[in-house]
């Protein structure tokens, strides 16, 4: 609507000063110069159809990089894209990243378009899914608009987080009193073994950590156990920290940094006070998860991908918390667009974005194509 | 309640016909790998002529077998069929041609709807283990397809059409079937040539949805053979066998798109045969076969390039009552599988990287003849270059009771071990969906499947000479324990180390299979009547019954010599009791019947015409219920009307 009655005004002021200037319009004749015609804008229409672009298969998956406010797809290498401020959005198999360059750190915002193709329950309704199409979402998509912008802390960005990392102390902002978390169990799994860990009490020196102790229960999954043993405790000295504290939980001891380990407590110096850092984190082969109910009495080995195991570290990618997709409704390995809408806001604009399917027209998966549009600009 | 209704009446219909002669008795080679009289077979065999082929099939041997007592035909994901036998699922039931493997496009089982049936003379089917002779997959029994040796001088054609009635995708789709067959003898050497084309347009219970129910196929035989018979009974053979098929049919709409993926399957394979023979004394066979395919999804297809090879030598002594056969096996497969590339530059993903296997196999099986009596003892050794050494060894023996000649008692007993080897595919395959959070890998671990089976029968013969009034009467209870089936599971610590599921082939599944199959057999005067009922229990280790096998199915034939020289024939077949597997969320159906008619009649010398209607009630699946994750054992069928007319030249 405004960008019509912008080219509106246009032609009409170019209309007026040519209705004005009719006498120098003439000389311009008489001496050969003719005028340029008015520039005439490209039309834009809302909900116009990106794509597909193709992110690869799944043996060779390859990301796309797009600006929203170029609309082009950016030719880069995953390592360029890293330090590359101009892209927006990206996508790489299901997988949908945001930038998080400091200069254009995206974030997003799911509108409520569409809820209704799942139930009350939270299971998708195959129905609606399978009948939706870009056509059929275009009117969700189109009501969306600046009216329904949210407040900027709405937005959400992606992320890495540590699967433990600060999680097993507390820190009081008023007394300024750093204590044990010891409701906050952790269960790591590593060298076919499952051991559940809380941090029982931990004293500080000046701004480190002096002493942990950790309450320790051990599941053998190759002995055949499928319980945690009792509750052990494991105390840590950190006073004469030197290159860190590694913790072997299939031994309860610590252990040097060049024998198995599957826990690390790394050394921090401040203002001559040696001591530990306030991090754990596991090893590169270990996966981990938080156990906030301490519910769990041991872990089924035959079933551990259920559990959630997460790496040391993770990428949160906002996306993944409201999947943008259902999977194999019809039986046929598909992926069906919820055709929700999103809102971007990046250093520059906020857009919507919709994304309306994954297939190219030959049905190849892994073609993104969607449909976006400026809602406003900063 | 109608179905019954039928099958009364057509025994009804026993009482007023008039006698007729009884049928030849047939020449088997399966159980003891040399001719023997069905009748006198110390391992129980039964025989498809090729006559009863001509009736029963429309071309190939898809359903055809749905004949034989105790044999479950199975219409795969792949559109093609295959056959369950003794409670063992299809990889288990080993497909011959001629004594020797075909191509396994799927697993380890055999697609019937790839063998035309124009050059095939008959087909023996040995229910139970019989991997002492034939190795590999012979678990729950043995198919083998003997194809035409001998041959008069002839010229024949045939055109049969075909209409799938209400459920046409087309209202005016028709099937064409063509078929050419000759033999001439020149020079002394014997040439045969057989060509087969079939057109099927396919079917659809819906013509509302996208998805089409059964394929478009479109497929062509070519069979050429030469043989000649030297002076001292040596004959050499030559044969070459090409098949090709395609197959389309309509699956999904493309989410977010306007397009629609098909399924499709093009498939191109060349068979070469050569054999050497000394009467049965020496006998060796080579076998060479190649396989291509593509298949799947439009927006996912895969090449497969199978190729199996295999030489085949038995000598056979004769030592008064004694008789030894010993043979000598070498075999490949090679097997080479690709994701096709789904982007211009891209080189597709590799899923089974040009593997093979070998193996070397010998076996010795003897027989002893003890008056009416015949004990049967052989074992079998296979060197295989995955996994080593594996061996078999079986015990038959037949007691024949004679009370009169015309009324005789046998009992046929057995009890041996069997396998199958693991395929190419559970050793190697990387199939990687890891973008959508799981794998399944082969395991080049794995050791052969293994059983251990018990079969006794029990049959009652009697003819009545003159009055062609013949009955014969078996029953037949099997057991089998079978170990290290093999299944994926999921394989924990590479999930673990991966953040995927990760499944893998492995040895675990076991098994108790047991049943019983009773068959009757009438001739009286112009009719042939057959029923059978066959019943199966069959459970895992932890006694969850197995899926997808019916626990009683029962089959009624008859076969009737009407005036003017035409035949009648109609056969039931009725399933109930199949079990759900782990991931159906209940049942829809789990039972069925199909019930097929057919009449044919030799007009005179040249012309022959035949028509029929096959599943004359159009019992189907319900594709919705399956699609929903329900069981339906009602086959993907449809009513099949049909009509041909052939003639002789010569």
């Amino acid at each position: 609507m405004n960008k019509n009655l912008t080219t509106g005004l246009s032609i009409g002021i170019w209309a007026l000063m040519s209705a004005c200037g009719s006498s120098s319009s003439n000389n311009d004749s008489e001496t050969g110069v003719i005028p340029d015609p008015a520039p005439v804008e490209e039309e834009v229409v809302e909900g116009e159809v990106y794509g597909p672009f193709t992110t690869g298969s799944t043996s060779e998956p390859k990301s796309v990089y797009f600006d929203l406010e170029t609309a082009t797809v950016l030719e880069l290498t995953d390592e360029e894209a890293v330090s590359d401020s101009q892209w927006d959005i990206a996508f790489n198999r299901t997988k949908v990243s945001l930038n998080t360059h400091a200069e254009n750190t995206v974030g997003t915002y799911v509108t409520d378009v569409n809820s209704d193709f799942y139930d009350d329950q939270g299971n998708a309704l195959s129905e609606i899914f399978l009948n939706a199409d870009a056509d059929t979402e275009l009117e969700d998509y189109l009501a969306i608009s600046a009216d329904d912008l949210p407040d900027d802390d709405a937005y959400s960005i992606d992320s890495e987080e540590y699967v433990i990392g600060a999680n097993f102390y507390n820190y009081d902002f008023t007394t300024h009193v750093v204590s044990a978390a010891d409701d906050a169990y952790f269960i790591v799994s590593a060298d076919s073994a499952y051991t559940k860990f809380r941090a029982k009490s931990l004293t500080t020196s000046g701004r480190t950590m002096a002493t942990i102790t950790l309450g320790v229960q051990h599941q053998s999954a190759l002995d055949g156990e499928t319980e945690f043993a009792p509750e052990i405790d494991l105390e840590l000295d950190a006073t004469s920290c030197d290159t860190g504290i590694y913790v072997d939980f299939d031994l309860a001891q610590v252990v040097n940094q060049e024998d198995s380990w599957d826990i690390w407590i790394p050394c921090l110096t401040d203002e001559d006070i040696i001591g530990a850092d306030f991090q754990i984190f596991i090893a590169d082969e270990a996966s981990a998860l938080l156990d906030s109910e301490n519910s769990y009495l041991g872990i089924d080995s035959e079933a551990e991908q259920y559990y959630g195991f997460q790496s040391n570290l993770t990428t949160i990618k906002a996306f993944d918390s409201t999947p943008w997709y259902q999977y194999n409704l019809n039986g046929g390995h598909l992926l069906w667009s919820q055709y929700g809408v999103y809102l971007l806001k990046t250093n520059a604009a906020t857009y919507k974005l919709q994304i309306t399917s994954y297939y190219d027209e030959a049905g190849t998966s892994g073609n993104y194509s969607f449909r976006f549009d400026e809602l406003s600009s900063d | 309640m109608k179905l019954t209704a039928v099958v009364l009446c057509l025994f009804g219909l026993c009482m007023v016909n008039q006698a007729r002669s009884t049928a030849m008795e047939q020449i088997v080679v399966t159980g003891t790998r040399s001719s023997i009289d069905q009748s006198d077979s110390p391992v129980s065999i039964d025989v498809i002529s090729a006559a009863q082929l001509q009736k029963l099939s429309h071309g190939t041997l898809a359903g055809a077998l749905n004949y034989i007592p105790g044999v479950v035909a199975k219409r795969n994901a792949k559109d093609g069929y295959t056959v369950q036998m003794q409670g063992f699922d299809e990889n288990h039931v080993l497909i011959l041609m001629d004594s020797q493997p075909l191509i396994s496009p799927t697993g380890s089982a055999v697609d019937l709807d790839q063998i035309g049936v124009v050059d095939i003379e008959r087909i023996e089917v040995l229910r139970g283990a019989a991997s002492v002779l034939y190795g590999s997959s012979a678990m729950g029994g043995v198919i083998n397809i003997i194809t035409r040796k001998e041959s008069k001088n002839h010229l024949k054609l045939k055109y049969q059409s075909s209409s799938y009635t209400q459920n046409n995708i087309d209202s005016s789709d028709i099937g064409h079937q063509i078929q050419l067959d000759a033999s001439q003898n020149i020079l002394g050497w014997r040439g045969n040539i057989s060509l087969q084309k079939i057109e099927d347009p396919g079917f659809d219970y819906d013509p509302n949805t996208i998805a089409q129910s059964a394929p478009s196929t479109d497929k062509h035989f070519v069979n050429l053979g030469l043989s000649k018979q030297f002076d001292d009974a040596f004959g050499l053979s030559l044969k070459a066998r090409y098949f090709s098929d395609d197959k389309q049919k309509q699956r999904y709409e493309i989410p977010g798109q306007a397009g629609e993926i098909s399924y499709l399957s093009e498939v191109e394979q060349w068979q070469y045969d050569l054999a050497l023979n000394q009467g049965e004394i020496w006998r060796v066979q080579g076998r060479y076969i190649n396989h291509l395919e593509t298949s799947g999804d439009s927006n996912s297809l895969r090449d497969a390039d199978i190729t199996l090879m295999e030489i085949d030598s038995q000598y056979l002594w004769n030592i008064e009552d004694l008789e030894l056969v010993s043979g000598f096996v070498l075999h490949t497969d090679e097997l080479f599988q690709i994701k096709t590339a789904t982007e211009q530059g891209t080189s597709g993903t590799v899923e089974i990287d040009d593997k093979a296997r070998d193996s070397v196999e010998a076996y010795t099986q003897l027989s002893l003849q003890i008056d009416e009596h015949e004990v049967l003892a052989g074992i079998r050794a296979q060197r295989d270059s995955e996994f080593g050494w594996h061996s078999a060894a079986r015990v038959n023996a037949l007691f024949s009771f004679s009370e009169t000649q015309q009324q005789q008692w046998k009992l046929r007993m057995g009890v041996g071990q069997s396998y199958r080897v693991p395929t190419l595919k559970e050793r190697f395959y990387v199939f990687d969906h890891s973008n959508l959070g799981y794998m399944v890998l082969g395991n080049e671990q794995l050791e052969p499947e293994t059983a251990v089976s018990a079969n006794l029968e029990l049959t009652f013969v009697k003819q009545s000479g003159s009055s062609n009034r013949d009955f014969s009467l078996s029953v037949n209870t099997h057991y089998s324990k079978a170990e290290g089936f093999i299944e994926t599971v999921t394989d924990v610590e590479a999930s673990a180390s991966t953040g995927l599921l990760i499944s893998r082939y492995s040895n675990v599944e076991e098994a108790v299979l047991k049943g019983v199959d009773l068959s009757a057999n009438l001739a009286w005067g112009k009719v042939d009547y057959q029923l059978s009922y066959s019943y199966l229990h069959a459970t895992d280790h932890k006694g969850a019954h197995l899926s997808d096998r019916p626990t009683h199915q029962i089959k009624a034939n008859l076969d009737w010599q009407l005036p003017f020289d035409i035949h009648g024939l109609i056969y039931l077949v009725y399933e109930n009791g199949s079990y759900p597997t782990a991931q159906q969320l209940g049942i829809e159906q789990d039972d069925w019947s199909s019930l097929n008619l057919s009449l044919s009649q030799n007009f005179n010398q040249n012309w022959h015409w035949v028509a029929g209607v096959d599943n004359v009630f159009d019992n189907h699946q319900n594709t919705d219920a399956v699609a929903a994750g329900l069981l339906d054992v009602r086959p993907l069928s449809s009513r099949r009307v049909f009509a041909g007319i052939s003639y002789q030249f010569y």
